[in-house]
Formats: C-alpha cells, sequence, structure tokens
C-alpha cells in the first residue's frame, strides 16, 4: 500500500485585487484557487491540468508556500504546512523542490551552471565545497549534459539544456517532492519527449513524487498517475489518468479532450466542438461552467456541485451524476 | 487551379560577427488560390524565415540569396519598397503568434485598425469605423464596440489573436499567412480559432499559408503541406500523403515522436544542432537509414505519385 505524500484539504488562496470602481479603498478579492482537495501517493506523479487562469500554478506554488492559502489545510506526511510560520518551512523547502516553464527566465544569468547547481546545497547547508562540485558534476551528468557545461553561463545553452539545468539544480538537495510547472510547454515538440522520459527516470532512480502541472493533455496523460482538471480555481474532475481520457465525465473534460487537434486527416473533429460560445466567468452563480455546458440544467444554474466519487477511483464535480 | 504563390528554390542567409550562418538553403512550393498550405518542422528549420521572406520581413542582418518568389507571376524580390508596401498587408497580409508584440501597445484597437484601413483604402474616419465594427464582429468579437476601446494588454490572448486576424482581413487580401497563430494559446481557445481561419477562408476564398510545429493542427486543416527540415523542404504533398504515406524518414519520425491522447511516445526525435555545409541531405546524422549514397550529395526529390514529393536518396529500395 503507498504511503500518502501531500494531502490538499479544501485548498483556497485568494490574491488582492484592484476594485474595477475608481476611488474606491476596498481592494477587490480574487479567489484563484478554492475548495481543492486532493493527495499525491509517495512516488507517483499527480497532474493538473486546465486552461490558463484555472489556478494551476497556484496550487503548485501553494503546496511549496510560495503562496500564503487563504483556507484550507496541507499536509506534508503528518505536518500542517500550509499555515506553518515562515521559519519552520526550511525543512520542508528542502524536501519539496521546483522546475518552472521558462527555462531563459529561471536561470540566474550571471551564474554559472556550477553555481546554479551549488546554491540550494549551500542554503540548505550540505556538504562542504568541495563535496559539493562533486555533486554538481555528477549531477549534470545524470541530467545528460558534460563536465565542462559547469563552468558556462546560462545563455551557452538551448531551451532544453536548461530544462536540464533547472531540473540538476532541483534535485541538488535530494528533494523528495518536485513540482514540475510546465517543465516542457516551451519546448520544441523533439525535446518534449526527452525531457519527459527523463523526469521518469529520475522518478524511478530516485524515488521522486511530483505534481505535474500542464495545459498539454497529451502529455499529462503519458506521465501522471492520476489528474487532476481545473477550471476556474475548482476541481472538476480527478481521476486515474487511463480512466480520464478512455471515460471522460465531465463535461469540460471532454471539451478539453475533443479540443485536442487529431494527428490524422481522415477525423475532422474542428466541426464537432463549436458549440462552445461562453466565456470564462468567476461572477456566474451555481457550476461555474455551466455557461459553457451542453448538459446544464436550472439546478446547475442554483446549485455548486461538490466533488463526489461517481465511481470507484473517478471523482467528478457535477449535478449529472 | 490557379497559381498565386509560386517560391523557387529560396536561400536566405543570416549575417552575423561569426560569418554567415544559411537559414534557408533551398525552399521551394507553390500556393494555388484557396489553398490551405501548411508548412511544420521543428525550431530552426527555416520555416517562419522562409514566409517571412515571402513577404521580405526579415531582420536587417538577414539577406535573401537566391531564388524567385512569384506572386500572379511577378516576382516579389525584384519590387520597389513602394510597391511591395502596397502587397504587404493589402493582397497579402500575416499573422503572428505572440499578439500581445504585435499590437501596438499604445494605441487602442479601433484607433490602429481605422489608421490601417484609411492607410490601404482611402476611406474616411466613420467609414473605417463601420469597416472595423463589421471586421470585428466577422472575427467572432460579441461586443465589437468594446473591443475597438480597448488596448491590447487589456484583452485575452484568443481576443488578441482574433483582433490580428481581423487586421489581416482588412484589406481581403488573397494570401493569409499565418505563423502559429494558435501556439499561445489555450485548446479550446486554438480550435475556435483554427475554425474561424477555417471558415473565413472558405467564405473569402483565399489562401492561408499555416505554419506550425504541431501536426494535429495541420491534419485538421491544411490541405497540402511542406515538411521543412534544416533549411530544405524535404517533403511536400497533401495531407493525406503526409499523414498517411510519409515518404522521407524525417517525417516519418515527426509523426512517430508526437504526443497523442491513447498512444505512447512511439519514438523520440534527437535534436541535430551540428551545422552541415549545406551540401547534405538535413537529416543525415539521425536517419537510421542513412546509407554510403547519402553522404555524397544531396538527393533530389522524386515523385511517387504526382503532387507528392519527398527529397530523398531511398526511393529504389522503398519499391
Amino acid at each position: 500500500m503507498s504511503k500518502t505524500l501531500i494531502e490538499v484539504k479544501d485548498l483556497q488562496v485568494c490574491f488582492r485585487q484592484k476594485s474595477s470602481k475608481i476611488l474606491s479603498f476596498k481592494p477587490g478579492i480574487l479567489k484563484a484557487v478554492d475548495q481543492v482537495s486532493f493527495t499525491i501517493q509517495k512516488g507517483k506523479t499527480f497532474g493538473l491540468v486546465g486552461e490558463s487562469g484555472s489556478g494551476k500554478s497556484t496550487i503548485g506554488k501553494a503546496i511549496l508556500r510560495y503562496h500564503k492559502p487563504a483556507g484550507g489545510e496541507i499536509f506534508y506526511e503528518e505536518t500542517e504546512i500550509g499555515s506553518m510560520a515562515e521559519k519552520n518551512l526550511l525543512p520542508y523547502r528542502k524536501k519539496m523542490q521546483s522546475v518552472f516553464q521558462d527555462p531563459y527566465s529561471s536561470l540566474d544569468p550571471s551564474h554559472t551552471v556550477q553555481d546554479i547547481i551549488c546554491e540550494p546545497m549551500e542554503i540548505h547547508r550540505m556538504y562542504d565545497p568541495k563535496e559539493r562540485k562533486e555533486r554538481a558534476r555528477e549531477l549534470i551528468r545524470v541530467v545528460g549534459l558534460k563536465e565542462q557545461d559547469l563552468l558556462k553561463y546560462p545563455h551557452e545553452f538551448s531551451g532544453g539544456q536548461r530544462q536540464r539545468i533547472s531540473i540538476a539544480r532541483a534535485l541538488s538537495v535530494k528533494p523528495e517532492f518536485v513540482v514540475c510547472d510546465e517543465p516542457i510547454s516551451a519546448l520544441d515538440v523533439s525535446l518534449q519527449a526527452q525531457i519527459v522520459q527523463m523526469l521518469q527516470d529520475l522518478q524511478e532512480k530516485y524515488g521522486l513524487t511530483y505534481l505535474f502541472i500542464s495545459h498539454q493533455l497529451q502529455v499529462v496523460q503519458k506521465i501522471c498517475d492520476e489528474i487532476g482538471v481545473l477550471y476556474l480555481g475548482r476541481l472538476m474532475e480527478v481521476s486515474d489518468a487511463q480512466k480520464l481520457y478512455s471515460n471522460p465525465l465531465h463535461p469540460y473534460t471532454r471539451m478539453l479532450i475533443s479540443s485536442i487537434p487529431v494527428p490524422d486527416p481522415r477525423v475532422k473533429t474542428l466541426d464537432q466542438i463549436i458549440t462552445d460560445t461562453g466565456v470564462q466567468s468567476r461572477e456566474i452563480g451555481g457550476c461555474c461552467f455551466h455557461n459553457r455546458c451542453p448538459w446544464c440544467t436550472e439546478q446547475c444554474r442554483q446549485e455548486t456541485p461538490a466533488l463526489r466519487e461517481a465511481e470507484p477511483g473517478h471523482m467528478v464535480a457535477c449535478h449529472k451524476y | 487551379m490557379e497559381k498565386l504563390l509560386e517560391v523557387k528554390d529560396l536561400k536566405v542567409s543570416f549575417f552575423t560577427d561569426l560569418g554567415e550562418t544559411q537559414a534557408v538553403k533551398n525552399a521551394g512550393f507553390e500556393i494555388e488560390k484557396g489553398d490551405f498550405f501548411g508548412i511544420v518542422g521543428e525550431s530552426g528549420s527555416g520555416k517562419s524565415v522562409t514566409t517571412k521572406s515571402i513577404l521580405r520581413l526579415g531582420p536587417s542582418n538577414c539577406k535573401i540569396m537566391g531564388g524567385e518568389i512569384l506572386f500572379k507571376g511577378e516576382d516579389i524580390l525584384k519590387k520597389d519598397p513602394a510597391k511591395l508596401r502596397e502587397i504587404r498587408g493589402g493582397e497579402i497580409a500575416m499573422i503572428f503568434q505572440d499578439s500581445l508584440s504585435a499590437l501596438n501597445p499604445v494605441y487602442t484597437v479601433g484607433n490602429k485598425m481605422v489608421e490601417l484601413i484609411r492607410r490601404h483604402t482611402g476611406m474616411t474616419k466613420q467609414e473605417a469605423r463601420n469597416r472595423v465594427l463589421e471586421l470585428l464582429t466577422a472575427v467572432g468579437i460579441t461586443d465589437p464596440e468594446k473591443a475597438m476601446k480597448s488596448y491590447p494588454h487589456e484583452l485575452s490572448g484568443g481576443m488578441r489573436q482574433r483582433v490580428m486576424i481581423a487586421m489581416a482581413m482588412s484589406s481581403n487580401p488573397q494570401i493569409l499567412i499565418a505563423d502559429e497563430p494558435t501556439t499561445a494559446l489555450d485548446v479550446t481557445i486554438q480550435a475556435q480559432i483554427l475554425h474561424l481561419l477555417l471558415e473565413l477562408q472558405k467564405k473569402n476564398g483565399m489562401s492561408i499559408i499555416l505554419i506550425t510545429h504541431d501536426l494535429g493542427v495541420v491534419a485538421q486543416t491544411c490541405k497540402r503541406v511542406a515538411v521543412m527540415c534544416g533549411g530544405y523542404v524535404v517533403e511536400e504533398g497533401s495531407v493525406e500523403d503526409i499523414f498517411l504515406k510519409p515518404g522521407h524518414p524525417y517525417t516519418q519520425a515527426l509523426i512517430a515522436s508526437m504526443p497523442r491522447v491513447g498512444g505512447t511516445f512511439e519514438q523520440f526525435l534527437e535534436r541535430d544542432l551540428s551545422d552541415s555545409s549545406g551540401t547534405l541531405c538535413p537529416f543525415l546524422n539521425r536517419c537510421k537509414y542513412a546509407a554510403a549514397a547519402c553522404e555524397k550529395c544531396l538527393p533530389d526529390f522524386y515523385e511517387p505519385e504526382k503532387g507528392h514529393k519527398i527529397r530523398c536518396h531511398r526511393r529504389e529500395d522503398k519499391k
């Protein structure tokens, strides 16, 4: 039986927003993430998908405590870290690392690769300087680069190579949990497969647990064990990866899957999906998807559906189930 | 069918401090009236440079070294700047991937579009305004009045791309070049934009050149496709030819490396960053079929069927 590493319960993250009214001093509150609950098993990969603005990155950052949650709880193994004081967080920051989307802005241009990889170890006071360099040499080989690359600067590398450096940096402090926030979205198709394969190999080698955030469903399906579909900060569906694609329940998930262009000229899918004319809107009551939903009923306009189990291991937030 | 645009043996180079880099070594294709033509390839394959050269929009250190670009029988490369300006944004329009940086941030959408229309047609302000409203409605913007008063940063990515398309459509172009128009968008919005392009094309009878690295997008929209690799067009054919009977090993590898719903990555396509001199097949270093003949000279095109051209030495043993 696998152990739960991360558990998120009713997570809520809010941002202050400028009020749309001029001369109003009351700041608006934007609920970026609302009532989100899921668990990640040790050694597994949990995927979060959704359109831009759905709050998928915000959840990742909340778990890493880059954002302080406005409500709800986040458990790392048995410890609640969602409301933990900043000064007690350091040991957890070591166990949780991240790889970001943009390999161009996430590496300090004035540092050599060696400095970049060693810095987290210095912060966490791991090893002595000599051992750190030794470890940097080892890590750079693990991610498929050469030892002489350690003395180069980030601008000398291509996007895919930079992403490898980011991964090496994340692994330097021996984390247990890595948040991969769109790690391959900025890369060329031919490189995406390589980075995904590498992430999977590393997971096996070091027993890592991933939270994998992406808007590309095709990719998420490959590497995730479980997937959560987000829409406007709420989870619409959580399911085993294979089941989500073979039997999507929520109308939003169906819409996402059918929007992916099929690489086969004999199957024309574009004509079928244009029923969707609604716009994302946080203001509407009831189910937040009802204005785009083909199955919308009166109940959907009134009540917000809760996430509940429709079949074993398959949760969905829809009144239809 | 009428031949609208013909690119012949195009060669484009960039000049930097380190010397000359050949970005496009030999690109050629023909576009007919009403065509939906796709150009695919990895980044660095020269697909964007090729299409930018059609409008001579390359950066200042980019020089067209050879070849011809015939638009309605006349060579664009020989036109003087005034003539070129009439074609640019007039008969041939272009939309770009990054809609935020392609729109001027200090003008409202309406302001910019009115200016554009008046520049090309000489309409009065009021006439141009009405035309803008008409265009914005045609690209599916529900509140065109409001969109006209907005600055680019106030619109969402999908909306901005619609505005770009409306701007490009303002002169009723005969050719629309779309350079990765949906790469930065969510899948649902991508589907809407592609659908819009298909509809506009049917309604106005224009030709579209779509540049993308997403083979799914190509399969869903294009009629004919050119595959580019290392500055060469390596295969050209109908969309069915390319997907169902890919002849060039590069095309085969590209199709196999696509992430697919319900499938697995069947094969990786390794990147090749080594700069070949341009006298050999650009896929040579990565090709699993590479043979002695491949290391001697650049292969020529052969046509297994009419309209399906493949640049590969491997023709005999395939039969």
